[in-house]
């Protein structure tokens, strides 16, 4: 297996949900669980799912937080959680030029 | 098996998201041109009483739209509040602080010129009003430069050299007809990109929502 092969990338990164979510989060500062289930299109429980795989990974921080009574978690990208995104990307970007 | 095909497929993906996410944050150009009509307003009255040696009251008038102004601005920022309350982004709070800064800048030599008008302190003479137009439209022309280059728009960084050209020449040739000078820069410079923003945010809203 090559230093570059497509297997070896991220596996926490690698699936389409986890993958918008970290989009959005490098696109922004700061989102909301709402905006990012309309982001990604995801129901409640799938988006918890993955949301959880990657705050475990630490690749994001959740701050909760309550609005009158309704609470609110806000998502953020942590710096390793950043890092593994650019790898993941320069990853991709090897692959094509190869 | 992933193929090369697959990775151009999947960062097409990411370049998407991402921009679409960015798009969400684009100014609507609202405050710009309420802005820009309330001071060219200001300014056209202050010039025509000037000229006409009439009194309109300038003082009342200007107190009046700067009262309309900032209760429009509040209804605009809770109102935007209410919208982006899901999300929050570094350009946005970059934005915010350009013009917060600028406004408060502008404020306060508005405020303290008209003191310095009247006062003759350890026998420095006063400063005329008219330094007003000149030095607020220096700091128009920084909150400009500044918010095309976190927006990354360079038309509306551009749009600070058109300020800064203004005030060169009210610098340079002090006379009551600054003020309309200031009125149509205000228009051309701050009416004007305001609409070009709006149209921009329409334009963009309509692209996410279809």
């Amino acid at each position: 297996m090559s230093k570059y092969d497509y297997q070896n990338i991220d596996d926490i990164i690698h699936s389409r949900i986890r993958l918008a979510i970290m989009a959005v989060l490098i696109a922004v500062d700061e989102a909301e669980f709402i905006y990012l289930r309309e982001k990604v299109n995801a129901t409640d429980g799938n988006l918890s799912v993955h949301l959880k795989k990657l705050e475990d990974a630490k690749y994001i921080t959740v701050k909760k937080s309550f609005e009158g009574r309704k609470p609110i978690s806000h998502y953020k990208l942590s710096s390793g959680g950043r890092k593994a995104f650019e790898a993941y990307i320069d990853s991709l970007e090897k692959l094509i030029k190869k | 098996m992933e193929t090369q095909s697959q990775a151009i497929e999947e960062l097409a993906f990411i370049k998407k998201i991402i921009s679409e996410s960015r798009e969400s944050f684009v100014e609507d150009g609202k405050p710009y041109i309420l802005w820009g009509v309330i001071v060219a307003l200001g300014m056209t009255l202050t010039y025509i009483s000037a000229m006409t040696q009439t009194e309109l009251y300038v003082g009342y008038i200007w107190l009046g739209l700067s009262l309309l102004g900032w209760a429009t601005i509040i209804y605009f920022v809770k109102d935007k509040k209410k919208k982006a309350a899901r999300t929050r982004s570094f350009v946005d709070r970059i934005q915010g602080a350009i013009w917060g800064a600028c406004g408060m800048a502008i404020g306060l030599t508005v405020v303290l010129i008209i003191v310095r008008d009247n006062m003759n302190i350890n026998d420095v003479p006063p400063i005329h009003q008219y330094y007003i137009c000149f030095i607020t439209a220096i700091i128009i022309g920084i909150a400009y430069f500044l918010s095309g280059i976190a927006n990354d728009l360079k038309w509306l960084s551009n749009i600070g050299y058109g300020w800064w050209a203004g005030a060169i020449v009210m610098i340079l040739f002090p006379s009551v007809h600054i003020l309309l000078l200031y009125a149509i820069l205000i228009v051309l410079f701050h009416v004007v990109p305001g609409i070009i923003l709006m149209k921009r945010y329409k334009a963009i809203i309509t692209k996410i929502a279809n």
